[in-house]
């Protein structure tokens, strides 16, 4: 399968999808207005990569900024993760990247771990 | 001449932001652009990490807002998209103690009860309650949800304070605004 990725600029998140290693990464600001259209291809190719099942898989979120619709999506992600590793033999670590003092995104990975049922790490970059 | 007898002038502008200690004010469409160009402009403001960042997210939310409920919007050349219209304010107090942002837009009357009824029910949980209520706001329906105004509300931890100003007979002017104190960090 092809990797993924997206450049980053303003309000648009840098993506990088690596299907053979496993290390997908999603980094940066994210407060697109429009967030069902922008992730759209995102879900699309984690849909077709979670078909094959047993994968091993590292999420890494290293969000600087991301508004409430982008938190919309995440949880899409996550349910989907989670989905993978319930039914599908997949094996599937999150690890949440907060800037050093953003207590309110450290918070927010917090909830998202507490939402569904997948392996949170925290750390600092 | 007859200019220097109204108050209108950029002059009067310019007393009336400074005497209201306005960091950023802006009218008109709020497109994506208008979003990002307000944001950096947060982002250069010298407060705390963490009051900035709070004052971007309640910002961009506010934003977000407009565009869902103004009852003006026009086609953006640039978004491609009908965008909805009203203004943007963030303000501050003379000592930098608190920040307050803004928005106002028109809405229709018809709205009034929706937004009030979600509004008060907001302003009354606590954290904790509020907390739970925006994770299930996620999982709602995403043209019934109110994870924005929930949003808002948590990283400002201040109650959000509104008003609707009748304008004519269909319509209202909506006014949103919350503080923010600042944290020393």
């Amino acid at each position: 399968m092809e990797n993924f990725s997206i450049t980053g600029s303003n309000y648009i998140p840098t993506v990088y999808f690596d299907a053979q290693s496993g290390v997908l990464e999603i980094a940066g600001e994210s407060y697109h207005e429009y967030t069902v259209e922008f992730f759209q291809p995102i879900i699309k190719w984690l849909r077709d990569y979670l078909a094959t099942p047993g994968r091993e898989i590292v999420f890494n979120f290293k969000m600087i900024y991301f508004n409430t619709s982008s938190s919309r999506r995440f949880l899409e992600i996550f349910d989907m993760l989670e989905d993978y590793k319930r039914s599908k033999k997949g094996k599937v670590t999150v690890n949440w990247y907060y800037q050093n003092n953003d207590f309110d995104m450290l918070e927010s990975g917090q909830e998202f771990a507490e939402d569904v049922n997948l392996p949170f790490n925290f750390y600092t970059f | 001449m007859s200019q220097q007898n109204n108050n209108d002038t950029p002059y009067d502008f310019y007393k009336l932001v400074e005497e209201h200690h306005i960091l950023l004010a802006f009218q008109g469409m709020m497109t994506t652009d208008v979003l990002t160009m307000m944001g950096r402009n947060v982002k250069e403001q010298a407060e705390s990490d963490i009051t900035r960042r709070r004052i971007f997210s309640v910002m961009v939310e506010l934003v977000q807002n407009i565009n869902l409920y103004s009852a003006e919007k026009d086609y953006s050349e640039s978004d491609k998209k009908m965008v909805g219209k009203g203004i943007v304010i963030i303000a501050t107090n003379h000592d930098k103690s608190a920040f307050t942002v803004g928005s106002g837009n028109t809405v229709k009357n018809e709205q009034i009860d929706y937004l009030k009824q979600k509004l008060d029910y907001i302003n009354q949980l606590d954290n904790e309650q509020l907390r739970g209520y925006f994770r299930q706001q996620l999982r709602t329906p995403e043209d019934q949800d109110s994870k924005g105004l929930v949003g808002i509300i948590r990283k400002a931890k201040n109650p959000l304070r509104y008003e609707f100003l009748p304008t004519d007979n269909e319509h209202s002017f909506f006014i949103l605004t919350v503080q923010i104190n600042q944290e020393k960090k």
